[in-house]
């Protein structure tokens, strides 16, 4: 958790930072699309708000991924823009942060066996080309943006088999899900 | 230059193309069972150096003994002359052991499905006289694996093992369960009233004068022990599904279920009679009694399923028809007993729990011990035995409503 939780402090101090020093402004993007990879293709959405300053723009983003299983990437994020040309641009962007699960823990009966999961938290990654198409005043653009995205979480399941006398220990299965997906999406920032 | 720009993101999608393949695993455990040929296991069933207590099971006291289970391993064998030093004196080996009870120098013990009988005369020089084929039948299986005619699982091989698993989430089982069993000891004076031996409410066997009854997944058996070295089987009753207990007091025993307790009388020792029925919820349920009232612990977990746990404290003066008298919230109560208007009960992760039961109605809890997970006990004579998760300890009660520790045997790894 750590080691997920460093880039966002370093980027929320740098962002800091570049705003005592340049200036930067408040940005923010918004964005809907799918994730598809080998299991299905769900839908996300994310926002991510920060500062911009010159080509760059950093912030915090939350988002819900349905891929596989609900989930809620909690992220810091990096954009870099360039072949700026007028309100156009492309950039690059980079998220890590970690992908916490929001699905229900089941209790699952089967005949005599008693089942529930317990659900943590993942690594949750990505990485993007975008464009950037500004329209009417200020700084309003559409974003247009593909990507590879990573998300992943455990799970550990126990079962309560049939047990004649206590006490009885109940078998542990433990998963893990590492989901690999292409991310396409389109946005509004300002 | 501008034309390889805008073809980045499909060139980007071919490149992520190859790595577009979820890795999920799943990791679980198999046991692997190491078998032993049944003579082998038989020769091998007496009183062999003393061992740690591991996985401390059900206990019976007998004397100035105490035979303690390890589960699935055996029986440790205790010299509790002095109970502020225990020592453990020999093991006997009986793979697949929860179960025990002793009458008149012999030991009655489930060995898997069957039913064993052990010479103790001299508990330091414990010798196999015999067994009982399929006395136990729900316990022919153990994690997926059966014993075959000849052979016998004595030891269990884990090996974690970690498998892919397709692109979705899933709930597979994994392919050998583990059946992990265990018991404690408690309490439960037998129906004669012998203070030579004594059972807890843990215990699936019960002995009643000249008879042994056992309790398995879904029957009462009866066994009629005239001759205490060879067991005859006289009689069986069908009482549904998920047995748990039986515990005897006088003329009758007291069978605790999943779904309720059940009454039997003994006018005919070898063909006992259902008399009452008391349903509950469903959970697990020992129960011990005396001549006016039950007192049954119920609690969720494993098999036992349900939400509750609780004490219910029934009327049995009519045993047709048990009624309810009071429920008591707890943790997750197991074993239990009683001495005079003592009532001790093993409540789980709550700890020990010392009840005033002078009105059965009205219980006061006088005493917690917490930080111990309990699973039975026997009070007897100003001493209390206890089964926990890491030993056994034994506790003076000769000052009513104090428990005082005398020791603790506890568990090595």
């Amino acid at each position: 958790m750590k080691n997920i939780l460093l880039p966002v402090i370093i980027i929320i101090a740098l962002a800091s930072v570049s705003s005592a020093q340049q200036k930067p402004a408040f940005s923010s993007q918004t964005y809907a699309g799918m994730v598809t990879g080998e299991a299905t293709t769900d839908l996300q959405l994310q926002t991510i708000n920060g500062l911009s300053w010159k080509q760059w723009f950093a912030g915090a983003g939350v988002g819900i991924d349905w891929y596989s299983f609900r989930s809620v990437p909690l992220f810091a994020s990096v954009n870099r823009s360039f072949f700026q040309k007028g309100k156009r641009s492309l950039f690059v962007s980079g998220d890590a942060g970690v992908n916490l699960p929001w699905v229900e823990e089941r209790l699952y009966t089967l005949d005599l066996v008693y089942r529930d999961s317990d659900l943590s938290p993942g690594l949750y990654w990505a990485g993007g080309l975008g464009y950037r198409f500004g329209v009417g005043k200020a700084d309003n653009a559409l974003l247009f943006q593909v990507g590879y995205s990573y998300k992943r979480m455990q799970e550990k399941v126990t079962s309560n088999f049939p047990c004649f006398s206590p006490p009885c220990v109940p078998v542990t299965e433990t998963y893990d899900y590492r989901m690999k997906r292409i991310s396409v999406r389109v946005g509004w920032g300002f | 230059m501008r034309k390889t720009i805008y073809l980045l993101p499909v060139l980007l999608g071919l490149l992520f193309s190859s790595c577009l393949k979820d890795k999920n695993t799943m990791t679980y455990t198999i046991m692997v069972p190491v078998y032993k040929d049944k003579a082998e296991v038989y020769a091998n069933i007496k009183s062999n150096p003393a061992r740690g207590i591991s996985s401390p099971g059900k206990i019976f006291l007998y004397g100035n003994y105490i035979f303690l289970n390890e589960v699935d391993k055996g029986v440790h064998v205790i010299d509790n002359t002095n109970p502020a030093n225990p020592v453990i004196k020999t093991f006997i080996d009986i793979p697949g052991n929860l179960d025990i009870a002793v009458k008149d120098n012999m030991l009655y013990a489930d060995l898997y499905s069957d039913l064993v009988v052990v010479d103790i005369a001299d508990p330091l020089n414990a010798r196999f006289v015999r067994f009982l084929p399929q006395v136990f039948p729900h316990r022919i299986y153990s994690n997926g694996f059966m014993s075959d005619s000849s052979r016998i699982i004595v030891d269990w091989i884990r090996k974690d093992t970690t498998v892919p698993i397709g692109s979705s989430r899933r709930w597979g089982f994994a392919d050998v369960y583990i059946l992990s069993n265990s018991g404690a000891g408690g309490q439960g004076l037998s129906a004669t009233g012998n203070p030579t031996g004594i059972a807890g409410s843990m215990s699936r066997f019960a002995l009643v004068n000249d008879f042994l009854y056992t309790v398995n997944m879904s029957q009462l058996r009866s066994y009629n022990i005239t001759d205490r070295s060879n067991p005859s089987y006289t009689s069986a009753s069908n009482l549904g599904w998920n047995i748990e207990t039986i515990y005897p007091f006088r003329n009758k025993l007291f069978v605790g279920s999943a779904t309720g307790m059940f009454i039997f009388s003994l006018g005919n020792p070898a063909s006992p009679v259902q008399e009452g029925t008391f349903s509950h919820v469903r959970s697990c349920d020992p129960v011990i009694a005396n001549d006016t009232h039950a007192f049954v612990t119920l609690r969720n977990g494993t098999v036992c399923s349900g939400t509750s746990n609780q004490l219910d404290v029934l009327n049995v003066t009519n045993i047709s028809s048990p009624q309810l008298i009071r429920t008591y919230p707890l943790t997750n109560p197991h074993g239990l007993s009683k001495d005079n208007n003592q009532l001790f009960i093993c409540d789980g992760a709550g700890g020990l729990k010392l009840f005033d039961a002078t009105d059965p109605g009205n219980l006061v809890l006088k005493k917690t011990i917490e930080g111990i997970e309990t699973y039975d006990a026997i009070a007897w004579n100003n001493n209390l035995l206890v089964v926990a998760k890491d030993g056994l300890y034994q506790f003076d009660y000769s000052t009513p409503f104090t428990l005082v520790q005398k020791s603790k045997l506890g568990i090595t790894k």
